[in-house]
């Protein structure tokens, strides 16, 4: 066994002392000075001291002012808090849009692009249920959780529509995009009342996933109402409000934990 | 650690008896943590109480039947950075009026004798040195420090791996300082 192997076996087991170790690594110990020393080393980071008067500074500023909290809902209970608010903003939208984006649709289109905005919006949901627990698990980064559905859908729009030129492109996707941010304003307030009791440590990276999930609640509404199925229209506009949700939720994320850094 | 996890939500039904040993419990891991990260004992006991601040303030936030240390440790990160951040800020209205001592510079080989942990830790990088604090100090499992720091479970297990490469670099065999 060589020193590197021996670092990899502290590596994957970090807890278990050298003793448990398999003999082929307690021989190597024995026989290696530096794995040896080092070994001493990091068994004495053990030994603590800590001064009895910092504990009580400690529980004097906590303990006068203890009163009983109730903990956050579970990661289950806020995720489908967060879908039923989604799905009541998507119906109520809808309602007064209309449908004809539904209809104009083929089955394959309808499939492929509803499947990958109800896929991301239960995983975006889920990573906001669990953000509000610091230290809680993580299945992927943050930046992923943004980059993934809009990656997705952008590529759904390009292989599923066609492209045909419209000389009013510009006017209807302005307005496509102004329904697409207006009903993520909507869902905002509602999503921030589910969240509110959390403690995110990424406010930047909290904020751009909720405006991500209100953006796509947004985009959901669009493709329900809009029955213009080009392709370019679909990238610029229904995704276009998406990304400007989440671009929005970053900024009032970022504020957000400046005020609350300068309050502290 | 189950323990831990009993104490957390007798602190959050306001149980002082629970909450005093749970800040008995944890504090010495925390006090080490930040003293490996800052240096200064000073420093590494006001920000064990920011720390602590931070935790009462926001005690409801932890999930029961969840493991405690990640939660504990993902916020004494995010206050260890706040503070860098303040000091940094205090540090760039500063003016220095006299010279500086000069600090022994971190990467040299320490003595033959078995380095003391604080002093081998001084010649990670704060990503590397966490890492091995957690896992050396806390007796936190990988996936423990994957939850407090925020990344993967290989990602750790890498750090660390790569953290015992460099302090096994730093140390210096006793025959080889022998003259």
């Amino acid at each position: 066994m060589s020193c590197d192997d021996l670092d990899r076996l502290r590596a994957e087991s970090p807890h278990s002392a050298s003793s448990g170790w398999p003999r082929e690594a307690q021989q190597h110990l024995a026989s290696c000075e530096r794995c040896s020393q080092l070994q001493a080393s990091l068994d004495s980071s053990a030994q603590l001291d800590f001064p009895e008067a910092l504990r009580s500074r400690i529980e004097a500023d906590i303990l006068p002012g203890l009163r009983p909290v109730s903990p956050i809902p579970s990661t289950l209970r806020v995720a489908v808090t967060l879908l039923l608010c989604s799905m009541v903003v998507i119906a109520a939208a809808n309602w007064r849009l209309g449908l004809d984006g539904w209809y104009a649709r083929s089955r394959l289109q309808a499939s492929v692009n509803f499947s990958l905005l109800g896929i991301s919006i239960l995983a975006l949901a889920n990573a906001l249920a669990q953000q509000m627990m610091p230290g809680s698990r993580r299945r992927a980064s943050v930046s992923l959780y943004i980059a993934a559905p809009l990656l997705a859908l952008l590529a759904a729009n390009v292989s599923v529509f066609g492209y045909r030129w419209n000389p009013n492109f510009v006017p209807i996707a302005l307005s496509c995009w102004e329904i697409g941010v207006a009903c993520a304003a909507l869902s905002a307030p509602l999503f921030w009342m589910a969240l509110r009791r959390g403690f995110s440590l990424d406010p930047v990276g909290h904020g751009a996933t909720a405006g991500l999930l209100a953006g796509l609640v947004g985009a959901t509404v669009l493709e329900i109402y809009c029955p213009y199925l080009d392709r370019l229209h679909t990238s610029a506009a229904h995704v276009g409000a998406a990304v400007t949700s989440a671009l929005l939720g970053a900024v009032l994320g970022g504020i957000k934990g400046r005020i609350e850094r300068r309050a502290a | 650690m189950a323990e831990l996890e009993v104490l957390m939500v007798g602190y959050q039904q306001a149980d002082s008896a629970a909450t005093s040993v749970l800040i008995r419990q944890v504090s010495p891991l925390l006090l080490r943590f930040f003293a490996s990260q800052c240096g200064s004992r000073p420093d590494a006991e006001d920000l064990l109480q920011d720390t602590w601040l931070q935790i009462h303030k926001v005690r409801h936030t932890y999930r029961p039947g969840e493991p405690v240390l990640p939660w504990i440790y993902a916020i004494a990160r995010h206050v260890r950075v706040d503070g860098y951040r303040r000091s940094q800020r205090i540090r760039s209205r500063e003016q220095a009026m006299d010279p500086l001592p000069e600090r022994p510079a971190a990467a040299t080989p320490v003595s033959a004798r078995a380095p003391d942990f604080d002093e081998l830790m001084a010649a990670l990088p704060p990503s590397q040195r966490e890492i091995v604090s957690m896992l050396k100090v806390s007796g936190m499992s990988l996936e423990e420090v994957a939850r407090a720091t925020a990344s993967s479970v290989g990602s750790v297990k890498l750090k660390a791996h790569r953290a015992y490469e460099k302090l096994r670099a730093v140390l210096k065999p006793q025959n080889q300082e022998a003259p």
